[in-house]
């Protein structure tokens, strides 16, 4: 890389999250996937999920090569923050994947502008509204379901 | 980035290296790296402009607060979930206020029922007027009466959501993330609160 657009760093750092979220959210698919009709909201949400992210992911890549950037490719295997042992699991799972997707999309509003400001926004506001429903799906006091300021 | 000032950088490096394994790992702390240190606009960080919009987006929050001191007066039922909500709502006022609004006008911005000094009709739409003599039905706790001011609160919350979300797309880069954080956070009362009010629902 040479002198590095902030703008491609910002859109870059939250495709990275998103290739995680990818893997992380179908990793918490797999897990609720045979347990039956008692995971169905959780294995919803995961479904969802999985779902935005990958537009998301996409939306960005095209993003990136329309500045003319190479976009970071996924990782074959990805590190999760907590295993998903369960249907509790998989909902503590699926609220850190949007806890750490929001941080990066929180940090790119700040460098992008016009369009992909846009982009980073709307995901920003996308993420909190799962990462609340996967905290009450587990069963999270309202209350406390969202973090006062998210992504910050 | 003048975005990540404060107690960013250091966290951001963590959670940027967690979910990643090996080189990419790497890759993604460098990333993170220049984004929390290429600070260059270190001179002040929130335009003229910015402090405008600040102030605007305070305006708004404590509509909102009023707003939800109103309804817990009137349901105590509901008074545990609103207080949560309004505590949010209290501390984005107060991280509004960190962005350099003149004190004067923001002095009432965490104090509890005391309506807001600026001259807008901040939230005038929602708060229904005492009708003096009559006995206010409108006044009462009853599913009813819950269920409109939950929708009114959730109604409140989305335009509110917008108009950051418009604040967010015109502000510099100091302001912006932080009205971007708002948006999201009203985005999620608005849900929550909507499905608090929606029939069925456990008070």
């Amino acid at each position: 890389m040479t002198a590095e657009d902030p703008a491609v760093v910002a859109l870059s750092s939250m495709l990275a999250a998103a290739h995680a979220a990818v893997y992380a959210t179908a990793t918490a698919g797999g897990v609720l996937a045979p347990l039956g009709a008692a995971a169905g909201p959780a294995r919803e949400l995961a479904r969802v999920a999985h779902n935005d992210h990958r537009t998301l992911r996409d939306s960005l890549v095209a993003a990136l090569r329309a500045r003319g950037a190479t976009p970071p490719a996924a990782l074959a295997a990805y590190r999760l923050p907590v295993e998903p042992a369960g249907v509790a699991g998989s909902l503590d799972l699926l609220a850190r994947v949007e806890d750490r997707s929001a941080v990066a999309a929180h940090d790119a509003v700040g460098v992008l502008t016009g369009a992909d400001r846009e982009l980073a926004v709307d995901a920003l506001v996308a993420m909190t509204l799962r990462g609340q429903r996967a905290r009450l799906a587990a069963g999270t006091p309202p209350g406390s379901a969202v973090p006062a300021l998210p992504g910050s | 980035m003048p975005t990540a000032a404060g107690p960013g950088p250091s966290r951001r490096a963590f959670l940027a290296v967690l979910p990643l394994a090996g080189t990419g790992g790497l890759l993604l702390a460098g990333m993170s790296g220049c984004t929390t240190s290429t600070g260059g606009a270190s001179t002040s960080r929130v335009t003229p402009a910015d402090v405008t919009a600040a102030g605007a987006a305070h305006t708004r929050e404590t509509a909102l607060i009023e707003a939800y001191d109103s309804a817990i007066d009137q349901h105590p039922g509901l008074a545990e979930t609103l207080r949560a909500i309004r505590a949010q709502h209290a501390e984005h006022a107060r991280e509004l206020v960190a962005q350099g609004l003149p004190e004067a006008a923001t002095a009432t911005a965490t104090a509890a029922g005391t309506p807001a000094t600026t001259g807008a009709p901040a939230g005038a739409g929602l708060r229904s007027s005492p009708a003096v003599g009559t006995p206010p039905p409108a006044g009462s706790d009853t599913p009813e009466t819950r269920a409109t001011t939950l929708s009114a609160l959730a109604e409140l919350e989305r335009t509110t959501a917008a108009a950051h979300r418009t604040g967010c797309l015109a502000a510099g880069a100091g302001l912006a993330p932080l009205l971007a954080s708002l948006c999201a956070a009203e985005s999620a009362h608005a849900e929550l609160v909507a499905a608090l009010g929606a029939p069925g629902a456990a008070g």
